[in-house]
């Protein structure tokens, strides 16, 4: 839904041209939908397996290996996932800057990337020398607890934007 | 009328009232055979839908009759 009002930046960036050929290619919505589930799959799938793995499942494989794996793909994930959701972003800016699931989305993320930054500042440094048959540090489990529950409930607010 | 992503929206007078209503996404319009154009103001149309609960113009269309053709939106 058009918002007939709102913040004149979103504004601005729902009346641009390329809002507007988002809007109305038949096929570019749907693909760049498509890729922002795409991109997110790939950070939520990557980034589970290895929560699990701080958490204390999987006892055996190597954090440090499956870190390793699972990183550079949730990466990708995550910067294909949001590249594509700024391009969703600006076909209804002004809606979306007032919806409360996509603001507590947003805010999600921004939790989200503070784990990030504050696991591997203080944790990944020492990841080498965690044994492989015992939990990891305690730190590791709580990020990784963090970690799972904030990237799910982002994907739940996404889903519920349309919704609410 | 506004042929767009993620829904096609028309504004459809009946009587006093203009109706805010929803369609399908621009592709599954076209495929099943309402293409950018085939819709245009002043067409007179028929539209089964459901009416948003508080917003009172606004409604989410099943389907619509135009030019005596019956296409399916959900």
């Amino acid at each position: 839904m058009h918002a007939a009002e709102g913040p004149a930046w979103a504004l601005a960036l729902e009346h641009s041209s390329f809002a507007d050929a988002m809007r109305s290619g038949v096929l570019l919505y749907p693909a760049v939908e498509t890729t922002h589930i795409l991109g997110f799959a790939c950070l939520l799938g990557a980034i589970l397996v290895l929560d699990a793995r701080l958490l204390g499942l999987g006892r055996g494989l190597s954090p440090a290996l499956l870190a390793r794996l699972a990183i550079p793909i949730a990466a990708v994930g995550l910067v294909v996932a949001a590249s594509a959701g700024v391009l969703l972003f600006v076909t209804e800016a002004a809606a979306y800057v007032r919806n409360p699931a996509f603001l507590l989305k947003q805010s999600l993320i921004l939790v989200g990337l503070a784990n990030i930054a504050i696991f591997h500042r203080l944790l990944m440094p020492t990841i080498d020398t965690w044994p492989i048959d015992r939990p990891p540090p305690r730190g590791a489990r709580v990020a990784a607890g963090v970690s799972a529950a904030v990237w799910l409930s982002v994907v739940i607010c996404g889903r519920l934007i349309a919704y609410v | 009328m506004d042929y767009r992503n993620p829904h096609v929206m028309i504004d459809l007078k009946d009587g006093a009232k203009t109706w805010n209503i929803a369609l399908a996404p621009p592709f599954r319009m076209q495929s099943r055979g309402l293409p950018d154009g085939s819709l245009t103001t002043g067409k007179a149309v028929t539209v089964v839908g459901y009416p948003h609960k508080t917003e009172v113009n606004e409604l989410r269309a099943e389907r619509i009759t135009v030019d005596g053709k019956t296409v399916e939106l959900r």
